[in-house]
């Protein structure tokens, strides 16, 4: 997003929060609530986060979460307006809106679970905070605002022993981060006294490095404090799981922590800046400070630190840890730090994934949506677009651009609400097609996280029919979840909706004709018969976890895809003669249209044996996956026969060779 | 229609699965609007059902929701694109204004143009209910409320029922909910005072739409000149209404009659409160309010003056008055 000034951004973020209230028939606080959600997670203040509205005397709440180390029960309440910029959030309602969600704890924690219909949101949330008050260490109370706060700090208090704290995200802080680019304030640490240190005569201009011992409780603090946020730049981060502590770490701290600096290999951390103390000939001597610390490898040394001090009660006065810290400039950060935490990443290898919007993807599948008109179907004869949101208020911004009433109707008109959908919907709609509820379940940002993982390693070749493709499981997706509340799915919708998209996608083997839903714009009534059949079926076996007994997290398992999986059920004879005679899988949707021109070509120019020396190679290196290295066998085979190899298979073998090469194959040897 | 407690004894019967029993009212609303009880706990509620969309506006509005002493206002998500309203009965002692307090919240809802408004006015009603309750609570109504209502029961039981079927008149006694004369006919209307002054000299109107005959043909205002004392022959507030109620056969009348009661802040708990003072009729006296009656309507006023209160002297108004039995023509003539 460009510099804006507040009024501008609060005027962009009240039209957009009423759009997507539109298009997905929620209420503006919800919508909002939503999309502070997701730059939190984004940003590792949050994660696990639902969202359920009740309201009674005395007591108002939004949404909840757990967090990533299931340490602290979070909890949201929500300050909407209109006309944001009219008033200000006093000191007061402040302080209401806080006792007002205390309130909310004291209440579930007393049962209040019992008095809420078992079919509603709430319900679920009243039973989650009931159950997390007896887990968690400590409680953050959020209070989301699209108006200027007047008093942001709120002092610590405490609830049945323990801690609560309260964070407000107001206007401006909100808008401080749409325009810095990252979400956390950074991170500032001061080291009093200053920590002693070694720096290294750099010969480069852009980086300086130093050596320093930091004591194991500073850094199990930080972890206390920030959390994930540390680890933003962290690649590995993401794949980490909840609350993972490594055995051999964890044993070292309890048993013999003061061998600790001998056995661990440390950690790397980066700095937008580091305060100095120089000694008398001018060199760094000390560290007393530093601003934007990110680190980038070492990160599960870090949370078993701090896991061993909350949970272990470890005594880590002993613990020393090495840290190698790299002052990078920051304009420069983006580019070094990949290369620092992959190079210092040798046990085994992460792959590099870009995250962000601007990846090629998202890009060319903003193209070609822009121009690629839906057929008319409703007999208007008024053909419209599916707006891909590839970065957030690209939809308001287009709309602000029609300056006139009338042309803001014509581009409502063109451009539905309802049409609009955003990359994490995306990512939803073809991991329910390729039979990944259970990354759907897991939240927007996990699954687009996977998403990006999925893309990276068989890139799809995004043309016109791709997208429409893709915009066809958004239509079967959402004609699923229309029936999925007809059957009273209530607030576990979410969940049912991407279970049966994938058992539906699982039963015809994906040969659902999805270019006549493009062609349609819905479902064919066969289709949506069978929908109706299978939805309740499905229901049942997500709403009743074999493990556990909360629904949101059963639904995350894989051992749920397997029990949705056994679902007795058998694609109708009716749909059967509907269905494609080829599978839409990964590899034929990502192969495009066929009409790639040169990559069966290209392949041809690769010796045959470099393919074999491919497949052998990541046998013994474990590199690639299994299908890839299948593939390359498979087009050296087809090479050595003089066949031609076709397109799909191409892209995918091309792509597979261009990783080998990334992660060290080297075809002379 | 009148929520009484056969609707609820019907939901209540005993249930195996804990959920709830529901009764859909005004399936013609434009939101969904039902008498609810919940099992195991047995507990009632007005339920209005809506899309998120429409429930927007009161979920943005800031602020508390209301809550009377035994009666809680909830607003909660089904889920993220359906939302409900919750008008709650927890304390039993309350029954009793329950009934009639959801029947005039769910009348309010049902006649609104749209989901959104219905919910909006819902929460309008209640919170007139709260503050009635809140007002009666402890020494239940004022000196002030208990001669006006005994004005308006004085009309409604001498002039109204004489000249209407029951029904008729408990259903033309509008004022208890809210409008802007005290009786409303399709051919009249009554604005009714009480007075205790000896000789009263002028009336107090309380704003410039009491005595705007706009969308009524004729327009009538009453004045109950009465004696007020503790103790004496005179007939207590309780007297007037048992004598009302006698008089009312029908139990729909009765039951609507009750809840209008209630609606006024003559509380079921409450009757021994009125068992003092003690009223006697001096004089009934009625005008026609019409061309040339002195009188302040809001299309007088200046823009940006509202909410008048003045006084009416009666010393010019005998070219306006009306007999009883002028006005009971008047009535009678109107069947609505």
């Amino acid at each position: 997003m460009a510099e804006l000034d507040l009024a501008e951004f609060s005027r962009s973020l009240v039209a957009d929060v009423q759009a997507t209230a539109d298009a997905e028939g929620t209420t503006t606080p919800e919508a909002f609530t939503r999309r502070v959600f997701e730059d939190l997670e984004q940003a590792g203040v949050v994660s696990n986060t639902f969202t359920a509205y009740h309201k009674m005397h005395g007591h108002e709440v939004h949404g909840y979460g757990i967090g990533e180390s299931g340490e602290s029960l979070d909890l949201f309440v929500t300050d909407f307006q209109l006309a944001p910029l009219e008033t200000k959030l006093t000191k007061a309602q402040t302080e209401t809106s806080f006792r007002r969600l205390l309130a909310f704890v004291q209440r579930c924690r007393d049962g209040l679970q019992q008095h809420i219909d078992e079919s509603f949101d709430v319900y679920d949330m009243c039973a989650a905070v009931e159950k997390a008050l007896t887990e968690v260490q400590r409680i953050r109370l959020f209070l989301l605002s699209n108006r200027v706060c007047t008093a942001t700090e709120v002092p610590t208090s405490d609830f049945d022993g323990l801690q609560v704290t309260h964070e407000v995200w107001d206007l401006a802080r909100l808008h401080r981060h749409a325009t810095s680019g990252a979400l956390g304030e950074p991170i500032m640490v001061p080291f009093a006294p200053p920590l002693p240190c070694v720096s290294a005569p750099s010969s480069e201009e852009d980086h300086s490095v130093v050596l320093a011992v930091i004591p194991g409780e500073m850094l199990a603090e930080l972890y206390a404090e920030y959390g994930t946020r540390l680890l933003e730049l962290n690649v590995r981060s993401f794949l980490q799981t909840r609350g993972a502590v490594n055995r051999g770490i964890r044993e070292t701290l309890l048993n013999a922590p003061g061998r600790f600096l001998a056995y661990n290999n440390g950690i790397t951390a980066t700095a937008s800046e580091v305060d100095f103390v120089r000694g008398p000939d001018g060199e760094p001597s000390h560290i007393s400070g530093v601003h934007g610390l990110q680190i980038v490898n070492g990160g599960q040394t870090t949370a078993s630190l701090h896991y061993a001090l909350s949970r272990d009660k470890a005594d880590l006065s002993h613990v020393r840890v090495q840290m190698k810290l790299t002052e990078v400039a920051p304009e420069r950060l983006a580019e070094i730090v990949p290369k620092i935490s992959e190079y210092s990443n040798t046990q085994n290898r992460v792959t590099q994934v870009d995250f962000s919007s601007n990846h090629d993807y998202h890009v060319d599948m903003q193209r070609i949506t822009r121009s690629l008109w839906a057929p008319a179907t409703d007999g208007s004869g008024q053909e419209t677009h599916w707006f891909y949101e590839r970065a957030r208020g690209q939809y308001t911004d287009e709309l602000a651009k029609a300056r006139t009433p009338a042309r803001q109707r014509q581009f409502k008109k063109l451009n539905p609400t309802k049409q609009k959908f955003t990359k994490a919907d995306l990512a939803k709609f073809v991991h329910s097609w390729n039979q990944l509820p259970y990354h759907v379940s897991r939240g927007a940002q996990k699954n687009f996280v996977e998403f990006m993982f999925n893309v990276e390693k068989a890139p799809p070749r995004v043309d016109v029919q791709y997208c429409q493709r893709v915009i066809a499981m958004a239509i079967l997706f959402k004609a699923v979840d229309r029936v999925a509340g007809i059957h009273g799915a209530g607030s576990h919708k979410s969940m049912i909706t991407t279970y049966t998209v994938a058992r539906l996608a699982l039963a015809t083997d994906r040969r659902i004709d999805l270019d006549r839903i493009w062609r349609e714009q819905g479902v064919s009534p066969v289709l949506e018969a069978a929908i109706h059949d299978l939805c309740p079926r499905v229901m049942r076996a997500v709403t009743a976890p074999l493990e556990g007994n909360h629904v949101g997290e059963w639904a995350k398992k894989a051992a749920c895809w397997d029990a949705v999986s056994r679902v007795p059920w058998q694609t109708p004879r009716a749909l059967t003669a509907e269905l494609l005679d080829h599978s839409l899988d990964e590899a034929t949707l990502a192969g495009g249209t066929g009409a790639e021109e040169g990559a069966g070509e290209e392949a041809a120019l690769i010796p045959a044996d470099e393919w074999y020396a491919i497949e052998r190679w990541a046998k013994e290196t474990r590199n690639l996956e299994p299908w890839q290295r299948q593939l390359a066998q498979f087009v050296g085979r087809r090479l050595e026969l003089e066949q031609e190899v076709p397109e799909t298979q191409a892209v995918q073998a091309l792509h597979a060779r261009s990783e080998a090469l990334r992660l060290g194959f080297n075809p002379g040897s | 229609m009148t929520v009484t407690e056969d609707e609820w004894r019907e939901l209540e019967s005993p249930q195996d699965a804990p959920g709830r029993s529901n009764l859909r009212l005004y399936p013609e609303s434009p939101l969904d609007i039902f008498l609810s009880v919940s099992h195991p706990g047995g507990q009632r509620m007005l339920v209005f059902r809506a899309d998120a969309r429409s429930a927007d506006p009161i979920v943005r509005s800031v602020g508390r929701l209301p809550k009377a002493a035994g009666i809680e206002m909830n607003l909660s998500a089904v889920s993220r694109v359906e939302y409900e309203l919750q008008v709650i009965l927890t304390a039993d002692g309350l029954r009793e204004v329950f009934n009639p307090l959801v029947t005039d919240v769910a009348e309010t809802a049902k006649t609104a143009p749209a989901a959104a408004e219905a919910l909006a006015a819902a929460v309008d009603r209640f919170e007139r209910w709260q503050d009635l309750l809140r007002a009666v609570s402890r020494d239940g109504l004022s000196a002030e409320a208990r001669r006006g209502l005994y004005g308006e029961l004085l009309v409604l039981g001498d002039v109204l029922l004489a000249s209407l079927g029951q029904s008729e008149a408990v259903e033309a006694w509008t004022g208890p909910t809210g409008t802007n004369q005290d009786f409303q006919l399709s051919g009249v209307a009554v604005e009714t005072k009480a007075s205790v002054a000896k000789r009263p000299r002028s009336i107090r109107i309380a704003s410039e739409r009491q005595l705007d005959g706009t969308g009524t043909p004729a327009l009538v205002l009453a004045l109950a000149n009465l004696d007020e004392r503790r103790g004496g022959s005179g007939e207590s507030l309780n007297r007037r209404v048992e004598g009302i109620r006698q008089q009312l056969t029908s139990p729909a009348a009765r039951a609507r009659f009750d809840g209008l009661l209630i609606q006024v802040g003559y509380l079921p708990g409450q009757h021994d409160l009125y068992e003092e003072p003690r009223y006697t009729l001096r004089e009934l006296r009625f005008w026609h309010v019409r061309e040339g009656f002195p009188r302040l309507v809001e299309s007088d006023l200046p823009d940006g003056v509202g909410d008048c209160t003045y006084h009416v002297s009666t010393s010019g108004l005998d070219a306006y008055r009306a007999t009883v039995d002028e006005v009971k023509e008047l009535i009678g003539g109107s069947h609505g």
